[in-house]
């Protein structure tokens, strides 16, 4: 499973801590979609971790974008946090670190 | 996509466009406010820029920019098609096509005479643009083509020195394999990017969103010192799927204005990202708003009661209706595009070599094929026999598909002559139309690209000499309007190319007079008309007074009849003095494999092409007598000439060696070629032969009444008779019987 729920679930818990691993690219994107969706309009806010992304592309930065809007439409907090190299190298490209909430990486 | 075939792609699209954009022309002038067609020539002559620019032409690119934004005008409607804006274009193209060459040719500079036309074009198309020739004459630079939209925007410049780029890239560019990541930063090595912001206004809810499909769009504001043709290059893969607007550094409010109307997001938020990413500051973002609002006010204004300035809000609502009509618009274009290239990809492009290997291939099969058919008739196995029988029908039908690959339409031979009847007759003064039919008429691709120049020559001819001058068409009562016809048909295995116009007719006293004073024919000598228009092919003949630099130096005809008769053709010329010229050429549909009729003369078979036979008779011993010394007989009533083939090739004493003369019947086979019928007489009949065409080397290229030899099935060499020359020898030979003519050596030793 590419997409990793970090916390321990259930129906109360307040934010939900995903982390995704290996490639977000077009020929991830779709299966990627078909997790993702399962943790999306749900009342909680959305972390997720971006530690073990080893490539994105534009379709793997939209999909964070529709996380974000998703969690917009449901008034509840999203960021991206520990974004890998070529993560963070895209999402700067893009210039959408800030629209996702980038959480630096801990000095 | 190596560079090398990127270039030979480039190099094959720029010719297709430059012919599109000939045709274009051309149509246009029938049509002069057709916008389909203007659109058409508008983006043949854009991708030619756009192509050019990614390999870097920037010679090309230059000065496509200027015809384009002539083009561009037009399409606008700034500027309306005329005869003379026509000329201009169809001389435009021509320079393109040159500078393409020379761009292609890897040499620096550009010879003079390039130069010069191209400075003369310039400042022609300059003028259209209302802009000063010296200022533009080099304009690929990025200063100048900003220099060009400041000075188109006037005084309300917008301030930011950046290129301004907005994309919306449609919903099947991540599968298509695209990634804009990458295109941005392909675009850092044109440039800085200073800002780039995503839009991702479009995505829909997460049930709805395709993960491959993109729903994402950008604002870029780019600092560079390039031109745009460079920055749209970097966006070239992408067109089609993408919509781009690129606004120059330090362009007008109002170009900002139009791209915040273009771009589907609502007005506000466009605006919003264009002042949060520096592209305009709050004023402009309000001046470009209002000259919106103004806009739609003019357009309200009429037939309207007291309409106020609309708010700022309702002008995003008035924008919101026209937003999805953008859209629309685009996923049309985005629609089209898609069906022209399903179109285009029902043909396959093959190598033409490949298609002459292929066709050699098959003439070779056949022979095998007839060997093979002549070693089993050997063993009488009739299951061999059947089987082989079986093959050969289906070798028979692999020749007639490959031949038929091949085929093309001569139409677009035709084509090309409308520009040719266009120019030159403008420059002799002469009101000439040309008409065309029969242009889906199919002829093998060998035959079309060596009849182009042949043809193109009497085309040229009728506009000189053919047609006459409006003064004496008036005179003569004639229309002042003059056509000139170019019709293909097939007929009897062969196509038939006619060239008709309706001038004046050969002078026949001019040419028979001129053909004396050269030693031609002699004075007392009678000659049909026939005889004597055939009289122009004679090289060196030319019957005009003076020399014009469309025709008349005398070199031409005699190029022509030598093309035709390398390409087994023959031409036949008719006139009738006031009414017109017709010249038709006969060719053969191809030039490898043909049906033969395979007959025996002496010890020797000989090939006599099929089509061409119309029946076989016997030359009884009656008349074989009666015929005796002449060289007629009387076929049910008709004069026929004939020629025995056994005197002709001297075989005549071996053939009687062999035959007894009472066991010896004589057969003629009936030929005919054009509207002349000939007799061929032979020892023996032997049938029908697929023949593959073997052209005779350079020692054998003076002989006459051969157009080739082939192979037979038992290795035996065979010659193909060339009937339309024996036709001619035969019909010369009587005539020179009876009259004692021309002093043409018409004896074929052979042996």
């Amino acid at each position: 499973m590419p997409i990793k729920r970090r916390d321990k679930g259930g129906k109360n818990s307040k934010t939900c801590r995903l982390a995704i691993e290996g490639d977000m690219t077009i020929y991830t994107a779709q299966e990627l979609k078909d997790e993702l969706i399962k943790y999306l309009g749900k009342p909680w806010n959305l972390h997720i971790d971006l530690t073990d992304v080893t490539e994105l592309d534009t379709s793997g930065a939209q999909l964070l974008l529709l996380a974000r809007h998703e969690t917009d439409h449901m008034e509840k907090a999203f960021e991206v946090t520990q974004p890998s190299g070529a993560a963070a190298e895209a999402l700067a490209t893009l210039n959408i670190s800030e629209r996702l909430n980038l959480q630096a990486p801990a000095a | 996509m190596s560079i090398d075939e990127g270039l030979q792609a480039y190099i094959q699209e720029t010719t297709e466009l430059l012919d599109q954009a000939e045709d274009t022309l051309l149509s246009l002038e029938d049509n002069p406010t057709d916008e389909a067609l203007i659109n058409e020539l508008f983006r043949a002559v854009h991708t030619i820029k756009g192509a050019s620019g990614l390999f870097g032409y920037d010679d090309v690119v230059a000065f496509t920019h200027e015809a384009e934004s002539v083009m561009g005008q037009v399409r606008e409607g700034k500027l309306t098609i005329c005869s003379e804006l026509l000329s201009l274009f169809l001389k435009c193209r021509d320079h393109i096509g040159t500078l393409v060459q020379h761009a292609l040719s890897g040499e620096a500079e550009l010879d003079a005479d390039t130069q010069a036309t191209g400075k003369v074009l310039m400042d022609e198309l300059c003028a259209y643009l209302g802009h000063e020739p010296s200022s533009t004459s080099a304009s690929s630079d990025a200063a100048a083509t900003a220099s060009e939209e400041a000075a188109e925007a006037g005084p309300n410049q917008v301030e930011s020195d950046t290129w301004h780029i907005s994309l919306r890239f449609g919903p099947d560019v991540l599968r298509n394999g695209m990634d804009p990541l990458s295109f941005f930063r392909y675009l850092e090595t044109v440039g800085d990017i200073v800002n780039l912001t995503t839009l991702d206004d479009a995505m829909p809810v997460a049930e709805d969103m395709d993960a491959e499909s993109c729903y994402l769009g950008f604002e870029i504001d780019l600092r560079s010192d390039t031109d745009k043709e460079t920055i749209e290059g970097v966006f070239e893969f992408v067109q089609d799927d993408c919509e781009i607007h690129i606004l120059s550094p330090n362009t007008s409010i109002t170009q900002y204005a139009k791209l915040i109307e273009e771009l589907p997001e609502e007005n506000l938020r466009i605006g919003e990202i264009l002042t949060m990413s520096g592209a305009l500051t709050a004023r402009e973002l309000k001046e470009a708003l209002d000259t919106q609002t103004a806009a739609i006010e003019d357009q309200e204004a009429e037939g309207d009661e007291e309409q106020i300035v609309p708010p700022l809000g309702q002008v995003v609502v008035e924008q919101q209706v026209v937003a999805p009509k953008v859209v629309e618009a685009a996923l049309q274009k985005q629609q089209k595009v898609k069906e022209t290239k399903s179109l285009e990809s029902q043909a396959v492009r093959v190598n033409a070599n490949k298609l002459g290997d292929l066709i050699n291939l098959v003439g070779e099969l056949v022979i095998a094929s007839a060997h093979s058919q002549v070693m089993a008739i050997q063993t009488t196995s009739s299951e061999m026999l059947e089987s082989v029988e079986n093959m050969s029908r289906l070798v028979e039908e692999i020749r007639d598909n490959a031949l038929g690959l091949r085929m093309v339409q001569i139409g677009e031979t035709f084509n090309r002559y409308r520009r040719v009847v266009r120019e030159l007759s403008k420059d002799v003064g002469k009101d000439i139309e040309l008409s065309i039919s029969g242009g889906d008429t199919e002829l093998d691709k060998t035959v079309v690209e060596r009849i182009t120049d042949p043809l193109m020559h009497l085309v040229r001819n009728s506009i000189d000499h053919g047609i006459e001058s409006p003064e004496v068409r008036a005179a003569n009562g004639k229309p002042a309007k003059s056509t000139i016809s170019l019709n293909a048909f097939h007929e009897s295995g062969s196509i038939i190319i006619e060239v008709i116009d309706d001038g004046g007719g050969l002078p026949r006293d001019v040419i028979l007079a001129k053909a004396i004073e050269r030693g031609l024919v002699s004075p007392d000598q009678a000659l049909t008309d026939q005889e004597v228009f055939h009289l122009i092919f004679e090289p060196g003949f030319s019957t005009a007074e003076k020399v014009t630099n469309i025709s008349g130096r005398g070199v031409g005809m005699d190029v022509v009849r030598k093309n035709i008769d390398a390409l087994r053709g023959l031409i036949d010329v008719s006139s009738t003095p006031g009414e017109g010229t017709k010249f038709s050429v006969r060719l053969p549909l191809t030039l490898a494999i043909i049906d033969g009729f395979q007959v025996r003369v002496g010890d020797s078979t000989y090939i006599i092409p099929l089509a061409m036979v119309e029946e076989c008779t016997e030359l009884d011993e009656a008349s074989s007598k009666e015929t005796e010394g002449s060289n007629y007989i009387n076929l049910r009533g008709e004069l026929l000439p004939f020629v025995k083939l056994g005197e002709l090739f001297s075989l005549d004493h071996s053939s009687t060696k062999n035959t007894t003369h009472a066991t010896h019947r004589d057969n003629i086979v009936v030929v005919q070629f054009g509207s002349q019928r000939a007799g061929l007489v032979v020892d023996e009949l032997l049938g029908e032969y697929q023949t593959v065409i073997k052209p005779l080397g350079d020692v054998f290229q003076h002989l006459k009444g051969f157009s080739g030899a082939t192979i037979l099935g038992s290795g035996e060499v065979a010659m193909i008779v060339d009937v339309p020359g024996l036709i001619e020898q035969v019909t010369r030979f009587s005539t020179m019987h009876s009259k004692s003519s021309i002093n043409h050596d018409k004896s074929v030793p052979l042996h």
